[in-house]
């Protein structure tokens, strides 16, 4: 029997999720996976509460040695310098290049640097690994002010983490509201009182423009009105680019990210790519997306290690990968956010289209609308829901505080139930939207 | 030991605790939100490794569990909730309770798989 050779690159929920389906389809193949980082597997959005000191590093790594040591996965602390494709070789930085049967690329996504002068200096923050998480806790407990560029969630993360290190925290907005790519007016409101109430100073139409600095650390930021605000450390999270440095040059189709079909192969047969840096197809929109999301890189990472043991035995994929309505959470400053499908990009937004997504986002969410679309919206306080329909079926929907319609609204968009029945009720002006949508979801559950 | 013992006794009257329910409820968890943070088992205050329940989806059926509600109550994300619990019947099928069953059934000792 051959004893075949799974090659991953890439430690992170994609890799090791494809290496766990590998090893329970194939349990004498030989698992390799590389990792550039020195930990073994940790949850990397969990770096937001270890930041918040809400839970401390050794618990962040959710698979530690024993995990490798039982599954025979051989974990390796090297780089990566160049894929040879054709001759189905990886090299590392040092030592032996390595052959493999099927390589599956998840090397994720990295913060995007805006050229900004003084962007080497020390103290220059962006939030992807365990180490960033250090060295912003460090920045945080040792500066006195810190400045955060970026709408979206890593921005508000980097922020909140900052602020409760001790440093006093400015947020810098390009437009007049937070994340417009995705909040409208209302719910941007309802975020924004969230964050004063922190103690963190939002400000609106500043952009930066230069960071200053003395001695090769951050002393100050220049922004574009004129302002100089002095500082220690400056966050930056404006998006994240998928990790695209060893396929650049390749023989692959590629866009943004690595072109792959519903088997997470890409245009290179032995070269599968999974997670953050897959572009995958999206039968939402019909186009292939990106999804910067934690269960999107699971699902993909088990559709890639099907995907390989099939190939290695040459047979044909089995596995497709349907991917799902994208769907993320979060706890904001205290308050709880979902959002889930397509929810569309507001008028004001198209005057920001950023090209790069933020971490923890997708590109569905945002993705313009083909056909006519209607939303309805309710606020209570610091309770919101938007719902997003397009002919008559519920594509989108935006919750933050009170997640009690979350599971159901979810189940209704991924089964894609008809509510054109409830359309009536649910733009009139006098009902209440959340009993309106807790009546369709009965009604369709119990149907059931 | 004692700084545990003392943990559990302080997490019975916590604000911070999120209590189940009159019932026989467990800690039930939707495995799509959760992101193996590692929170929920931190503060649990006898050491159940909350998150692997998470992983897969599965109640916490932990004979451990105190029911204290902590795991619920930090969860960042929602993972976490009060839901009927499952229970193992003498034949070892598994059965979910009503949501009124009378309360001593829980205290009964049973023999565990």
């Amino acid at each position: 029997m051959t004893i075949y050779h799974y090659l991953i690159i890439g430690n992170g929920a994609a890799g090791l999720s494809a290496a766990e389906i590998i090893r329970r389809r194939d349990p004498a193949g030989r698992i390799t996976i590389i990792t550039s980082e020195p930990y073994h597997h940790y949850s990397r959005p969990g770096i937001a509460y270890y930041v918040l000191d809400q839970v401390p590093e050794r618990q962040l790594i959710s698979r530690g040695h024993a995990f490798y040591r039982d599954h025979r996965f051989d974990l390796m602390f090297a780089t990566v310098s160049q894929i040879d494709p054709e001759a189905r070789l990886v090299y590392l930085e040092a030592g032996q290049p390595m052959a493999y049967d099927a390589l599956l690329v998840a090397t994720g996504a990295s913060a995007l640097m805006p050229p900004f002068p003084g962007r080497d200096l020390e103290g220059v923050l962006t939030f992807d690994t365990l180490d960033d998480a250090k060295r912003v806790a460090r920045a945080g407990r040792k500066a006195k002010t810190a400045v955060v560029v970026g709408g979206g969630i890593t921005a508000m993360e980097l922020a909140e983490g900052l602020h409760h290190q001790g440093a006093n925290t400015h947020l810098l907005q390009r437009g007049d509201r937070i994340w417009p790519r995705l909040f409208d007016e209302n719910e941007s409101t309802i975020v924004a009182q969230k964050i004063r109430q922190e103690g963190i100073n939002i400000q609106y139409h500043e952009e930066l423009d230069e960071i200053l600095g003395k001695r090769g650390k951050v002393a100050a930021v220049r922004l574009k009105s004129g302002r100089t605000i002095k500082c220690q450390a400056v966050g930056v999270a404006v998006g994240v680019r998928p990790n695209l440095d060893l396929v650049r040059d390749l023989p692959i189709r590629q866009d943004r990210g690595i072109l792959v079909d519903q088997f997470m192969q890409s245009s290179q047969r032995a070269l599968f790519a999974a997670g953050d840096v897959a572009q995958v197809y999206d039968r939402w929109t019909g186009e292939h997306n990106l999804d910067i999301l934690w269960p999107s890189a699971i699902n993909e990472g088990r559709a890639a290690g099907n995907s390989m043991v099939d190939f290695v035995r040459g047979r044909q994929p089995s596995y497709r990968y349907q991917k799902d309505s994208p769907f993320n959470c979060a706890l904001l400053f205290g308050l709880h956010l979902t959002v889930i499908g397509r929810v569309g990009s507001s008028s004001a937004a198209e005057v920001e289209q950023l090209a790069y997504l933020s971490r923890g986002s997708s590109q569905v969410w945002t993705s313009p609308f083909t056909s006519d679309y209607r939303s309805a919206w309710d606020n209570k306080g610091f309770n919101s829901l938007r719902v997003v329909l397009a002919g008559g079926r519920l594509v989108g929907a935006v919750l933050m505080g009170n997640q009690e319609l979350a599971d159901p609204l979810r189940k209704l968009i991924e089964d894609e139930v008809d509510l054109s029945g409830y359309e009536p009720t649910l733009f009139s002006n006098d009902t209440q939207l959340p009993q309106v949508l807790l009546r369709a979801w009965r009604d369709w559950h119990q149907r059931w | 030991m004692f700084t545990r013992l003392k943990k559990i006794f302080s997490s019975q009257d916590s604000k911070q605790g999120s209590k189940p329910p009159p019932g026989m409820w467990q800690v039930t968890a939707d495995a799509s939100r959760c992101v193996q943070c590692g929170i929920c088992g931190y503060n649990c205050p006898v050491g159940i490794e909350v998150r692997e329940y998470a992983r897969r989806g599965e109640n916490v059926t932990d004979t451990r569990c105190i029911s204290c509600g902590a795991c619920v109550a930090k969860c960042p994300r929602g993972t976490l909730k009060w839901g009927p619990a499952i229970l193992v019947r003498a034949d070892d099928t598994l059965e979910i309770a009503p949501n009124d069953l009378p309360l001593q059934l829980h205290l009964q000792p049973r023999k565990l798989p």
